[in-house]
């Protein structure tokens, strides 16, 4: 065993890449100890695998055993011999171990070395049997770990560069990777269809093929650098020769160190571009064009609707009702000077403010405001002449005609409200005192008949007594005459007779004749304040029942009457036969002399009221008396029929109760046509 | 006495020409009370309730207001209510006399508790004929005592 004692460690050549330990010895008792050890370096480090050499190795030991036995054997006594015989048997046995062991020893380094290959190959799958647990079974587990991790690694990588691939292969714009050496590396997708070219026909090829670089004579390295300017243009030549013009984006490619790799160049195709360039060319001319003639148009326009702008303006600030544009929040947006003058506000104070402000506080006059009526103003499209009251910066009160309308786009939203109100401070002053009047005149006709009645009923009263006071007189002066001279006698009996008489005859008609005309102006006072009742009448069967009543004049007269189709109306029937029986009357009472009575009725429905006509050719009205026509007391013409010229002014008044008018067309000497309409009943005249 | 005979008249009418015209008229329907003629309302009130220059006066009894309506200073509603409201003088009859005579007037007049109310005609025979008629009517009336 001494001859076996390992001498050191030796480190096996780097043919495998792996590590291995060998032992071996020289015999000490090796006659020529240097030959063995030259004849083990070169079997060491012979091209052969690991077993043959510990095969060898063992078969040089025991080579050497047998020549150290051989040359001493000679010369040594027997027990020596013996000796080295057994030495010589142990040698041998050892030498079967060692053949033994070195196999066991040998396998697993083989199936190592053989996963190594196929993992070389790129085969992972492999995985080394582990059969013992010393140190190569130790390196075993290590190499399996290894080739685990390794695999793991290359799928990453694997699946890294796929991605890289998709992205390039995806990518619109062309993208070659091009070498210092200006030999092409990697192209995309989009490049081969650009260039008609195959990636074989490119991959390796100089970049000069598909761009010219440079003049030549600058070193290449210069010439490729020029690629890194940036929106570099150039002409990519294709496989049929067709130049296109690019616009190239090349950047430096580096590793992760810094160390520079190559250039990318990502190539946009430029025709697109450039006929874009040349449409958009042509329609910026197009445009300076059009905006020339734009600019010219804008200005008109501009100068029209500052016209426009400005004549609106001058209506607004020119108008003299009060003028408020609101938004649909009910907020004012426009206000007219003529509303500022007169709430006494200045534009800022109101312009977006609520229009609330420009109403009284609700609550002391709740008619002027109200939410319900906001809420109508704003719903309905038009609200037309409601009276409101405005209330001022100081708080007077202004009462006002209000309408609104709806102002609305052409999409029907409605963009705010348009609001004018008419100061009618003076029109209602003046409608109050109107209504004062018409009460004073009211009180002032029932006073007037009172008044004036009292003092009548003296007159008459007492031109009654004195009348009786006469007849008393007289009776005592026929007892008294004879004896009374001739000349007082005679004085007497004409005073008697005729002088007092006559005196109290012209009392007592007058007061009879005031006392008629007072008793018309109650009943004119009486008109406006009597409740008319409105049925509905047959009118021409109204008409000739009141033709009925003026028959015998009609037929003493010789007067023909004409009735026409008559529509049947909604009025009140008393007033009715009165404005009937006064005009009727006066077209049979005013004939022309010499001529016979000719009278025409008729009437025919309008739109809202229903009109009638009395026409008659009798003596007419003189153009200078047309005016007195409907006035109280006043008769036109010569007087020839008692009245006291009432009747037409209250049929006046009685058609205007009834809504309508009345009015007439005359020549003298040719006729009158008298036309009147009747539209309603109305309450009164306040 | 006749009891009717001692029954005063007080005639409040502001025109002197119908207070006479009254006067002849209820004399010829054959009155002979006592008619005393006062020309306003506040002369009537001052004689009724003893004031001003009526101070000091007694008031006859038993009397009767004949009364107009349209009156200077207190008009006849007025002296209406100031009668009817006082307990002195409540029972006092009062024929109201007045040539105006609406249906509301008549109503008021009433309402402020006048016994009977008369339209003076404006027809002078008309008018003798509703006074004389009145006169009659007088003959035939029971006026309450005051005592």
């Amino acid at each position: 065993m001494l001859a076996c004692l390992p001498r050191g460690w030796v480190r096996s050549p780097p043919n495998g890449g792996k590590f291995m330990y060998r032992n071996f010895n020289v015999g000490t008792r090796c006659p020529c100890p240097c030959v063995c050890k030259k004849v083990a370096i070169g079997l060491i480090k012979r091209k052969m695998s690991i077993g043959k050499k510990i095969s060898l190795l063992l078969l040089l030991m025991l080579a050497a055993a047998v020549a150290n036995i051989c040359l001493v054997f000679n010369y040594q006594t027997f027990q020596l011999k013996v000796v080295l015989m057994a030495m010589l048997g142990f040698d041998i046995l050892v030498f079967s171990a060692g053949c033994l062991f070195g196999v066991k020893l040998v396998r697993p380094i083989k199936a190592l070395s053989r996963a190594a290959a196929e993992m070389g190959r790129g085969e992972f799958m492999k995985e080394v049997e582990i059969t013992s647990t010393d140190e190569i079974g130790e390196l075993c587990r290590t190499f399996n770990k290894m080739v685990m991790n390794l695999e793991g690694f290359r799928n990453s990588l694997v699946s890294a560069r796929d991605y890289t691939d998709t992205i390039l292969g995806s990518m619109i714009d062309p993208l070659i990777v091009v070498d210092f050496e200006g030999t092409i590396q990697v192209v995309n997708h989009a490049t081969l269809h650009l260039l008609g070219y195959a990636k074989e026909d490119i991959i390796g090829k100089p970049v000069g093929m598909i761009f010219k670089l440079k003049e030549d004579g600058i070193p290449k390295k210069t010439r490729l650098q020029e690629l890194t300017k940036e929106g570099f243009i150039r002409d990519y030549k294709t496989k049929s020769g067709e130049k296109i013009p690019v616009g190239l984006y090349t950047s430096i490619m580096r590793d992760r160190k810094g160390k520079m790799l190559g250039y990318v160049c990502v190539a946009r195709d430029m025709r697109q571009i450039n006929r874009l360039v040349v449409d958009l060319e042509k329609a910026r001319a197009e445009l300076e064009e059009w905006s020339g003639t734009l600019e010219k148009k804008v200005e008109e326009r501009t100068k029209e609707l500052k016209q426009s702008r400005d004549y609106t303006e001058k209506i607004i600030s020119s108008l003299n009702d009060s003028l408020i544009v609101l938004n649909p929040d009910m907020t004012i947006r426009t206000v007219s000077c003529f509303t500022l003058e007169l709430l006494g506000y200045k534009e800022d104070e109101l312009l977006n403010q609520p229009i609330h402000k420009i109403f009284p506080t609700p609550g002391k006059y709740d008619t002027c405001f109200d939410d319900g009526f906001w809420g109508e103003l704003a719903q309905r499209s038009r609200m037309n002449n409601v009276q409101k009251v405005f209330q001022t910066k100081e708080g007077r009160r202004i009462p006002v005609l209000f309408s609104s309308s709806v102002m609305r786009d052409e999409n029907g939203l409605a963009l705010g409200v348009v609001c004018i109100a008419r100061d009618i401070s003076e029109h209602k002053k003046i409608m109050d005192r109107l209504s004062r009047a018409n009460e004073e005149i009211k009180s002032f006709a029932s006073i007037v008949s009172h008044d004036l009645r009292s003092p009548l009923v003296n007159l008459k009263g007492f031109s009654h007594e004195l009348k009786e006071a006469l007849r008393e007189i007289k009776g005592i002066f026929e007892e008294l005459s004879p004896r009374l001279a001739d000349g007082q006698r005679l004085r007497g009996e004409e005073l008697l007779r005729d002088d007092i008489p006559e005196a109290l005859d012209f009392i007592e008609t007058s007061t009879s004749a005031m006392e008629r005309l007072i008793s018309h102006i109650l009943t004119l006072s009486r008109i406006g304040s009597r409740t008319l009742i409105p049925v509905e009448i047959d009118t021409r069967e109204f008409v000739s029942n009141k033709l009925k009543i003026f028959k015998y004049q009609i037929e003493s007269k010789n007067i023909r009457v004409t009735v026409k189709e008559l529509p049947r109306v909604v009025a009140d029937e008393s007033a009715l036969d009165q404005i009937f029986g006064n005009i009727l009357s006066n077209a049979i009472n005013y004939l022309a002399p010499g001529r016979s009575g000719e009278i025409e009725i008729s009437g025919e429905r309008r739109k809202g009221d229903t009109l009638f006509m009395i026409k008659d050719n009798g003596r007419g009205i003189a153009a200078e008396d047309c005016h007195k026509v409907f006035e109280l007391f006043r008769r036109a013409g010569k007087p020839t029929v008692p009245g006291e010229g009432i009747g037409l002014c209250y049929v006046k008044a009685l058609v205007e109760r009834h809504g309508g008018e009345i009015w007439f067309e005359s020549r003298e000497g040719v006729g009158t046509a008298f036309y009147f309409t009747i539209s309603g009943v109305s309450d009164g005249l306040s | 006495m006749d009891y009717r005979k001692s029954v005063t008249i007080l005639l409040v009418e502001d025109d002197k020409g119908h207070a006479r015209l009254i006067e002849k008229n209820l004399r010829r329907a054959g009155i002979n009370n006592a008619i005393v003629h006062l020309d306003d309302g506040q002369k009537a009130v001052d004689f009724l309730f003893q004031k001003g220059a009526y101070s000091g006066n007694v008031l006859p009894t038993p009397l009767l207001v004949l009364m107009d309506l349209n009156m200077p200073v207190l008009d006849g509603h007025q002296v209406l209510k100031q009668m009817k409201e006082n307990q002195a003088t409540h029972k006092i009859p009062v024929i109201v006399l007045t040539t105006t005579a609406n249906a509301s007037e008549v109503l008021l007049c009433y309402e402020l508790g006048c016994n009977i109310f008369i339209k003076k005609p404006v027809e002078y025979t008309d008018f003798c004929e509703a006074i004389r008629k009145l006169g009659m009517f007088l003959e035939i009336v029971l006026i309450p005592n005051g005592d």
